[in-house]
């Protein structure tokens, strides 16, 4: 698949996650297991600050999905991984200016467990705000009729 | 009103919707706050929009966590003798089972409060409390008095 299709198909799949598609959530790049997410600033989802920062909440929120993503990309076939752990370094606050954007990779991959790193930034990506690692659980299902079904089953859709 | 006081009167009260409202962010996926015997009990809403696997269907992790993330720094501040707000520095969380579309529940155990950091433990769990979804550790960074 070239990278203007796998874009295409990354955006669409968001689209049909609730709370991204309420926080405005875009894919922006997606290549060789790697992916960019742009979240836009509303005064919603800031946090406990006069200033009206974003909630650390909805970067683990970003670090999650693109961390996710990144592991959806990297995978032959698409296969259901839910989230096993996750961690995030806050190294300072978003600036209510500009939107956010979060990039992640996953760099292994092994019969059970898929592992990434990420990190979430503004105006320039190598002064981030958040760093973070999270790993998956391979599940060994994928998207069915009527839910998630065994791989290669003749019920999975993809 | 300063932090302190508005943390009495909501104490006084018992009602902690003044203190929500510090938190756009707590209001946008529908945290609510109650008191009994064992402390402070935290809860998620059921909202349709906290979605992130409309397949199972089950809420998103990050939903999850900032609820968890929520919790641990209202926690922090309602025990708090001098209430600052908590700034964030990091967070961590393991899934151990998969979160339904219904009421989340949250308790949290402040391990240690320093005079800059504090760390705070967070189990959340759905039906029963004896089989968790997720538990959590935050690390805060305290600042001035507010």
């Amino acid at each position: 698949m070239d990278t203007t299709a796998r874009l295409a198909q990354a955006n669409n799949f968001l689209q049909l996650l609730p709370h991204c598609r309420k926080l405005g959530m875009k894919v922006i790049t997606a290549s060789n297991g790697q992916l960019t997410l742009e979240l836009p600033y509303q005064p919603e989802i800031s946090g406990m600050d006069p200033e009206g920062y974003v909630h650390g909440g909805i970067l683990t929120t970003m670090m999650d999905t693109v961390c996710g993503f990144a592991v959806a990309a990297s995978l032959p076939i698409s296969e259901f991984c839910p989230t096993l752990d996750l961690r995030i370094d806050h190294m300072r606050r978003a600036s209510t200016k500009g939107p956010i954007f979060a990039w992640a990779e996953c760099y292994k991959i092994t019969r059970s467990v898929c592992f990434t790193r990420g990190y979430a930034y503004q105006d320039d990506p190598t002064n981030p705000i958040v760093h973070c690692v999270a790993t998956f659980m391979r599940s060994g299902k994928t998207w069915g009729k009527g839910g998630f079904v065994k791989i290669g089953s003749s019920e999975a859709l993809l | 009103m300063k932090l302190k006081q508005l943390i009495q009167t909501a104490k006084l009260q018992d009602n902690y919707s003044a203190i929500l409202d510090l938190i756009p962010y707590a209001n946008f996926i529908g945290v609510s706050i109650t008191q009994d015997q064992q402390g402070w009990l935290f809860t998620l809403a059921t909202e349709s929009s906290n979605v992130g696997n409309p397949i199972s269907p089950a809420l998103h992790g990050g939903v999850i966590a900032g609820f968890m993330e929520v919790a641990a720094a209202l926690a922090q501040m309602l025990t708090s003798q001098d209430p600052t707000l908590p700034k964030i520095i990091n967070f961590s969380i393991d899934y151990v089972r998969s979160a339904g579309v219904e009421p989340t529940y949250a308790r949290c155990n402040i391990v240690r409060q320093g005079k800059r950091i504090a760390n705070v433990t967070v189990l959340s769990w759905q039906t029963n409390k004896l089989e968790p979804i997720a538990t959590a550790r935050a690390h805060f960074l305290l600042g001035e008095e507010a």
